[in-house]
């Protein structure tokens, strides 16, 4: 007799829905599963969403995506890096980098030996990120692919995307359906369930039902069956990410587009700017304790380095993640999943891991406490390594506006404190195994924030500082080499049908040095 | 002046952490002297290293022939597991060719699954040179091979603690020693000096405590030591062995010149007569050495500046986890973030937090060997076939991979980010894998070989 196929439901066509078809349809053999894609056009997506970290690139491969069929679709642009300004104090403007910056010396880290020589005033060194070198190519405007060979400079770094969120979920659309997805659009009012909670049903308003054995929920912000339905509870994390607000714009495309996102602080918030082939991504993300709308809209709109598009889109969220993301029968997976503002482009990210765990732990039907336990467990831990490092960007401030003085009072997880002292106590960052950020986006973070440890490694007193200098300045030297010989980013990008020939992506922000 | 750093203890331990922090800290000015105290129980005859005691020997320059001559030392790819009928190998390295190939195991959990004959050491190359005696240092332009053929060392304690005593006295280590060692304490708490029998003081900055023994106030069990010598040569086996008795396991270490057996219970209810019984069944041996140790239980080695690394690495120390693994991963994580010699609290917290997830790794690992399914890694290997991950390298993918499904561990379901590739096409992948496997396995030099090969490299 045949076996029945397992009937996957995915409710949510926004980025997370799409990425999550996508992913399932490439693996899933149709004679044994069904995939169908519900959304609602009445409703539609929260159409954010446009800066990405390198992974991306992974999940395009993975999902079979070629990378220059990709920019043309989705007007993307290549990015380096997210440029902060004003971020810890009013005049800071640094690079958090995808790559790393220096290289160990004397079996020290790099960035020790750089605070070092900072200690002894020496005169020609230079601003940390002048180490790295997708600092260099970001403030110069240079592209070039990164190198998988350890002993190249360029190893030490990996690049990710701008794209236009819309176009990209409707490229992932077609990929779908041509693997087989059934896409079907309609609006969900009820949905029924079995005696031990599994979801069973969603009821259309036209009185359509869609039966399934598994739910995928990526209903965004709704959370229709996650909480909705099955009741999974919120952990709010407002009083260390205080924003709950956005506003959203687009605007005119810039003459050459930067190669990093932008972040600049606010008096109760942060703007961003996410320069596309075709237009620029624009938003401000503030706390409405301390900004009104109006306020706010106005700092929106003349701080705009183009010519907006269209009016302000408004947005408003709570911070936190669901208590589970995998409860019964149902799995959810993007906004309906948890909410960290974009600050460090990883939404999406959080959706890859989510998709790529899903599948390393596919339950069968009916579905097993393991998987489920793993699978919460795995995304619990990516959420609160992120969250931290977003805290630790309001935390280290001493700017002078109201709300930038809360951040800077208020008490924050352990987790975060404990490696925060850490820092202050030794210069020292801890790697972790599991987790996005390791020590080069801490000490980025650190350092750009103006954060000086009370001591130093013993160590470096037995160096010569003139040797040490010396060092500091070749190395310099042959990065900026290094960069004078690459193109132009606009030119690359005009060039999008080399795309192809890519070597393969590292699984890590920093490249495969990193 | 950076202030001293004082290492006390004994054997093969004292020697090590001295080795590793001298070498790192000496060019920088710290002055290292080391007290040797009498050793309260003997130290075992024979130990096996895993892959980093290699990486540590090149990183302290001492060449690996010189390891292989003085301390009569072997090699080992990994152990070699007998439970009743059934036997399986787990590798210190990974299995197939690629370490990053996607699925590799899945893809022979698949193949196990359908075919009964099959067994996973044919797609992992040190398994496969371990069982035909053949063993070679991966050529420095297959770095790939390197990782699968990931290898260890047998070698005998005391002349390995001597080769590591000369390293420390080329290097200006101090060594003094005493009857008795008693800490005095700073006003703060941290240890000021250690004043030794004959009645010297010596200032502190940090103490490196590498005593195994738990003070007599602190929590420990008690474990039975079992231990016996072989006169058996055993050369064509790169590897460890290890069996399974009635009460927990018998490991046996293969040395130049004959091997060591070795095994534990920590049931205080059994009969000595039992043991001697039954271990002269397996093993042919009558002579059987038997003590009783304390076992320490140390979650915070890091206290002020006295670090109890002894002890901390003793909790975790038996026949089939050596603790000199775990001594050095305390001594290379601390030096990665020795700073400064102040109080660090902070630091010092993180550090142990770390501790604790090394040591609860390898206690996974151990317990795993007993009740598979009472671990949650055996629970999700028996589901998913999938390895947990983990926040250290304490045991490495390939041993846990190795373990559990050599335990019999077969998992429920199978891998969805294989469900788009037929049988045919996985049987087809592997097969070509294998082929390559048994080619390179094939051209490989035995173990004897190799080692004499070094040897006469050394005598030239
Ligand atoms: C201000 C802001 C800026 C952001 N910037 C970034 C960024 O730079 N980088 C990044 O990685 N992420 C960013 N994000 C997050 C990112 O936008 C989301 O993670 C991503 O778009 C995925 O959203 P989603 O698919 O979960 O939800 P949505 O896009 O909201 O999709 C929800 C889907 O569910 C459907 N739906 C809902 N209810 C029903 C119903 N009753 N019946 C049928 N269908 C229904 C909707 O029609 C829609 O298709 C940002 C988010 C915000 C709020």
């Amino acid at each position: 007799m045949m076996e029945a196929k397992q009937r996957i439901v995915i409710l949510g066509g926004g980025t997370a829905g799409w990425m999550t078809a996508a992913a399932l349809s490439r693996f899933l053999p149709p004679h044994s599963y069904s995939i169908q894609l519900l959304e609602s056009a009445q409703i539609g997506t929260v159409g954010v969403g446009e800066a990405t970290i390198p992974h991306i690139r992974q999940f395009n491969q993975w999902i079979g995506l070629d990378e220059s069929e990709f920019l043309k679709a989705t007007g993307a642009s290549y990015k380096l890096a997210i440029r902060f300004r004003g971020w810890g104090q009013a005049n800071s403007d640094y690079y958090h980098p995808f790559g790393l910056s220096g290289e160990d010396l004397y079996g020290l880290p790099f960035h020790q030996h750089w605070l070092w020589l900072q200690q002894q005033k020496t005169t020609s060194l230079k601003d940390y990120g002048q180490y790295s070198l997708a600092v260099l190519m970001a403030q110069q405007g240079k592209f070039s692919r990164p190198a998988a060979d350890l002993k190249d400079p360029s190893s030490s770094f990996n690049y990710a995307y701008h794209l236009d969120a819309t176009l990209y979920a409707a490229l992932l659309r077609q990929h779908s359906i041509a693997q087989g997805v059934e896409w079907l659009d309609g609006k969900v009012t009820a949905v029924t369930q079995h005696q031990n909670g599994d979801i069973a049903q969603l009821i259309l308003e036209d009185g359509r039902q869609i039966a399934g054995d598994l739910f995928i929920d990526c209903s965004g912000f709704s959370a229709l069956l996650i909480n909705k339905t099955l009741q999974t509870g919120y952990d709010n994390w407002q009083h260390w990410l205080p924003c709950d607000k956005a506003l959203a714009v687009p605007s005119e495309k810039a003459p050459a587009p930067p190669s990093y996102t932008s972040s600049k602080a606010m008096a109760a918030g942060w703007q961003w700017r996410i320069p596309l082939q075709h237009r620029t991504g624009n938003g401000l993300v503030y706390c409405s304790s301390y900004l009104t709308d109006s306020a706010a809209e106005q700092a929106l709109m003349t701080g705009l380095e183009e010519q907006a598009l269209a009016p302000a889109r408004a947005l408003q969220f709570v911070t936190g993640r669901r208590k589970q993301s995998w409860v019964n029968n149902c799995i959810a997976i993007g906004l309906s999943s948890g909410f960290l503002e974009p600050l460090e482009s990883t939404s999406l990210y959080l959706v890859q891991i989510a998709i790529e765990s899903l599948l390393q732990y596919f339950p069968s039907h009916p579905v097993g406490d393991i998987e489920r336990e793993l699978f919460n467990q795995k995304m619990q831990l990516e959420y609160l390594r992120v969250r931290d490092l977003l805290i630790l960007h309001y935390k280290l401030n001493s700017r002078p506006e109201p709300f930038w003085q809360y951040c800077a009072q208020m008490a924050i997880p352990d987790s975060l404190a404990q490696r925060l002292e850490m820092f202050k106590e030794t210069g020292h960052a801890l790697e972790y195994r599991q987790g996005l950020f390791q020590p080069a986006s801490w000490l980025a973070l650190y350092l750009g924030q103006g954060l000086q440890p009370k001591q130093l490694d013993t160590r470096l007193g037995a160096l010569d500082p003139n040797q040490l200098e010396s060092w500091f300045s070749r190395y310099q030297y042959q990065l900026q080499q290094v960069v004078n010989a690459m193109p132009e980013h606009h030119q690359v990008l005009q060039r999008t049908e080399l795309a192809g020939a890519a070597v393969a992506p590292a699984f890590s922000l920093y490249g495969h040095r990193g | 002046m950076q202030q001293p750093l004082v290492f006390i203890g004994h054997g093969l331990w004292l020697q090590m952490a001295t080795a590793i922090v001298a070498k790192h800290l000496q060019p920088f000015g710290y002055p290292c002297i080391a007290i040797e105290l009498p050793a309260k129980a003997k130290e075992p005859a024979a130990m096996a290293g895993g892959p980093e005691l290699v990486t540590l020997c090149q990183m302290l320059g001492l060449p690996l022939q010189l390891v292989l001559a003085r301390a009569q030392a072997t090699f080992s790819l990994g152990s070699q597991y007998q439970s009743g009928d059934s036997s399986w190998f787990v590798p210190f390295g990974h299995y197939g060719l690629n370490a990053a190939a996607a699925e590799f195991e899945q893809a022979i959990l698949q193949l196990l699954r359908l075919d009964a004959n099959s067994k996973a050491e044919q797609f992992c190359i040190a398994a496969l040179a371990a069982s035909q005696g053949k063993f070679a240092l991966a050529p420095a332009n297959r770095p790939d091979l390197a990782e699968a053929l990931s290898y260890g060392l047998h070698l005998q304690t005391a002349e390995f603690a001597a080769c590591l005593k000369h390293y420390n006295q080329q290097l200006g280590v101090t060594f003094l020693s005493s009857q008795t060692v008693e800490m005095k304490y700073s006003a703060e708490g941290q240890i000021s000096t250690l004043q030794l029998d004959n009645g010297t003081a010596l200032p502190v900055g940090y103490c490196l405590d590498c005593r195994t023994e738990p003070a007599a106030d602190e929590a420990s069990h008690t474990v039975q030591l079992f231990c016996a010598q072989d006169t058996t040569v055993l050369l064509q086996q790169p590897h460890s062995s290890v069996l399974q008795t009635s009460w927990g396991w018998l490991v046996r270490l293969p040395l130049q010149q004959g091997s060591h057996w070795f095994s534990q219970c920590t049931d205080p209810t059994l009969e000595l007569s039992h043991f001697r019984q039954e271990l002269q069944q397996l093993t042919g041996l009558s002579e059987w050495q038997h003590s009783t140790r304390q076992q320490p239980t140390e979650s915070q080695p890091w206290q002020l500046n006295h670090l109890r690394f002894g002890q901390a690495a003793a909790t975790l120390d038996c026949p089939l986890y050596n603790g000199l693994n775990a001594l050095q991963y305390l001594l290379i994580r601390w030096l990665d973030l020795l700073p400064n010699q102040s109080y660090c609290p902070a630091t010092a917290l993180m550090y142990n937090q770390h501790w604790q997830q090394f040591q609860s790794e390898v206690q996974d690992f151990l317990w795993l060997h007993q009740h598979p399914l009472a671990t949650k890694t055996g629970q999700a290997f028996a589901r998913l076939g999938r390895v947990l991950s983990t926040e250290t390298d304490a045991i490495k993918a390939g041993q846990w991979f190795g373990l559990m499904q050599g335990l019999g561990l077969k998992p429920e379901l199978r891998s969805m980010l294989l469900a788009h590739r037929t049988d045919t096409e996985i049987h087809q992948g592997l097969r070509q894998v294998q082929q390559q496997i048994a080619r390179l396995v094939t051209a490989m030099p035995s173990q004897i070989d190799t080692l004499n090969r070094c040897l006469q490299q050394l005598s030239h």
